[in-house]
């Protein structure tokens, strides 16, 4: 059997970590191609449900990139982000999910090394917890 | 500090004695229309009715052991346009905190809006009651018995039916909050009730409407204390069993298993106030193919789809502001308990952001707000995978 390679869907910011990850991609820094990326406006944008729905259809691992405290674009949209992570990590645990699959970082616009470090960190960590259970589950 | 007043119970019964006490509120211009539970025409249930004629308060009943829906949903309805009049509503502890929720939320307008709360023992499942009114001869009767005994704050089990589990561990049986509120917790109801008035009504004359004033109130607010014991210890014992049901995804999904979609318990919710829902959009009309793809995928599916997300991503939207009504159960067709979980998740959320929903008009809700040096952790990348 192949080895399990996780998959990760990336919800990042246009000003922020969106272009960290372009700057990884322009500077050539390798990281594993595991991760999709969608960009939004803003981390405050990522409504619960876009975490919540790719998880219970079976994606591995979801990412949230944002802006530094103190410096989003539109600024408190990241704040606004962290509460809600808070919330969605409480909801989750509470149901019995393992909330170790979801992510929320900090990656400024210059840090194109971290972003492609925090892309490597996460698809080792996912890869060490194994293939998301819910993907084998029919009655979610 | 609010004033306290007894109004006195001349003919052995505390309903009649209420509904004029209404009527006088309406006649004294104290408030210009009043939203209060009556009677149907049948009798058998109470509903909430809006009334400008004096003269067409017949039959109120704020203390039935039945809540048809949670008024502050009304009150939303009636805040549309100029608040013209001053409406006085008639509500149950619930009912106040969604109403203080929905203030927040920018969905009830406060202005012009008297809230006049009353003590509740709890309410019976909408279909307990309506087997519990074939045994009484109108729901006047079944309220009289439900409150015999009213000295130690404690319902009147009737023909041995169960309150609803929203009620049993409801850790608010008395009203805050309300402009007036009615109290009949340690009160002989066939002698007297408490009736307690805030500050902006220090200048109404209220001998007028036959009110003295109480003097010690002190048994109301022990048996309140007692009241409210028994109801921690419920709500704790509650706790600790869904903790127990909720170890895993796989026992979390057993209890939703009769979930069939049908979307009741948001629609019953008085805080969920989206005019579209984001399940009601078309966001889940699927194709043909892929309903087909899913299914291949996993041998078979659920049909409907997106049951758990339905229930995790309203609980993600809501639960911050959950009071606790209990409302999302009485309306599912078929019996999930879902206010069970609202409840236990909504409370270690608040938790976090040290909040209590309904508890206060001025503390915002917590996801329309921040704090700059909060949850330093989150998203710092020296500290480990949450």
């Amino acid at each position: 059997m192949a080895e399990f390679e996780p998959n990760i869907i990336a919800f990042v910011c246009n000003w922020c970590t969106y272009e960290a990850a372009d700057l990884a991609g322009t500077s050539r820094i390798q990281y594993p191609p595991n991760v999709k990326l969608i960009r939004l406006m803003c981390s405050g944008a990522v409504d619960p449900i876009f975490i919540i729905k790719p998880l219970l259809d079976g994606v591995d691992g979801v990412l949230v990139g944002g802006c530094h405290p103190g410096s989003c674009h539109y600024v408190s949209g990241n704040y606004k982000a962290r509460r809600r992570f808070m919330i969605l990590n409480k909801v989750l645990e509470c149901v019995g999910f393992d909330t170790r699959r979801i992510w929320i970082r900090w990656i400024a616009a210059s840090e194109g090394k971290i972003f492609a470090q925090t892309v490597t960190d996460m698809v080792e960590e996912i890869r060490k917890l194994g293939p998301n259970p819910l993907k084998q589950m029919w009655d979610i | 500090m609010p004033k306290a007043y007894k109004l006195q119970i001349k003919n052995n019964d505390p309903l009649q004695e209420i509904n004029e006490f209404f009527q006088a509120l309406l006649s004294e211009k104290i408030v210009d229309a009043l939203l209060l539970p009556q009677d149907t025409t049948s009798h058998k249930s109470v509903l909430p009715t809006l009334v400008k004629d004096p003269q067409q308060i017949t039959t109120a009943n704020p203390f039935v052991p039945f809540l048809l829906l949670n008024s502050a949903s009304l009150l939303a309805k009636l805040s549309k346009g100029k608040a013209r009049e001053k409406i006085g509503a008639v509500l149950r502890s619930c009912e106040i905190r969604a109403a203080v929720e929905l203030i927040k939320l920018k969905q009830i307008n406060p202005e012009n809006l008297v809230i006049i709360g009353v003590d509740c023992l709890g309410t019976y499942e909408p279909s307990a009651f309506k087997e519990l009114a074939q045994n009484f001869t109108d729901a006047a009767e079944l309220t009289r018995a439900y409150l015999s005994d009213t000295i130690h704050a404690q319902p009147n089990q009737l023909n041995g039916k169960e309150l609803r589990l929203a009620c049993q561990t409801c850790e608010y049986p008395t009203p805050a909050n309300a402009d007036i509120s009615i109290n009949f917790f340690g009160c002989d109801t066939s002698r007297e009730i408490i009736i307690q008035s805030a500050e902006k009504f220090d200048a109404v004359d209220w001998a007028k409407l036959g009110l003295v004033p109480a003097g010690d109130i002190s048994p109301w607010k022990n048996a309140s204390k007692t009241c409210l014991d028994t109801r921690l210890q419920a709500r704790d014992k509650l706790f600790q069993e869904v903790a127990q049901q909720t170890k895993n995804v796989e026992s979390f999904l057993k209890e939703l298993e009769n979930c069939r979609h049908c979307n009741n318990c948001r629609k019953e919710c008085p805080i969920c106030y989206c005019q579209e829902c984001i399940f009601d959009s078309r966001i889940f009309e699927h194709d043909h193919d892929q309903y087909i793809n899913w299914a291949e995928r996993k041998g078979k599916i659920r049909i409907p789809t997106d049951t758990l997300l339905f229930h995790l991503t309203r609980m993600n939207h809501m639960a911050v502001s959950c009071v606790g009504c209990g409302q999302c159960t009485s309306a599912c067709p078929h019996g999930v308990p879902v206010a069970k979980y609202f409840k236990t998740i909504g409370f270690k959320v608040q938790q976090i952001f040290d909040y209590q929903a309904g508890r206060s008009v001025a503390e915002e809700v917590p996801q329309s707000t921040f704090k700059e040096d909060e949850f330093p952790h989150v998203g710092e990348p020296d500290k480990k995978p949450h």
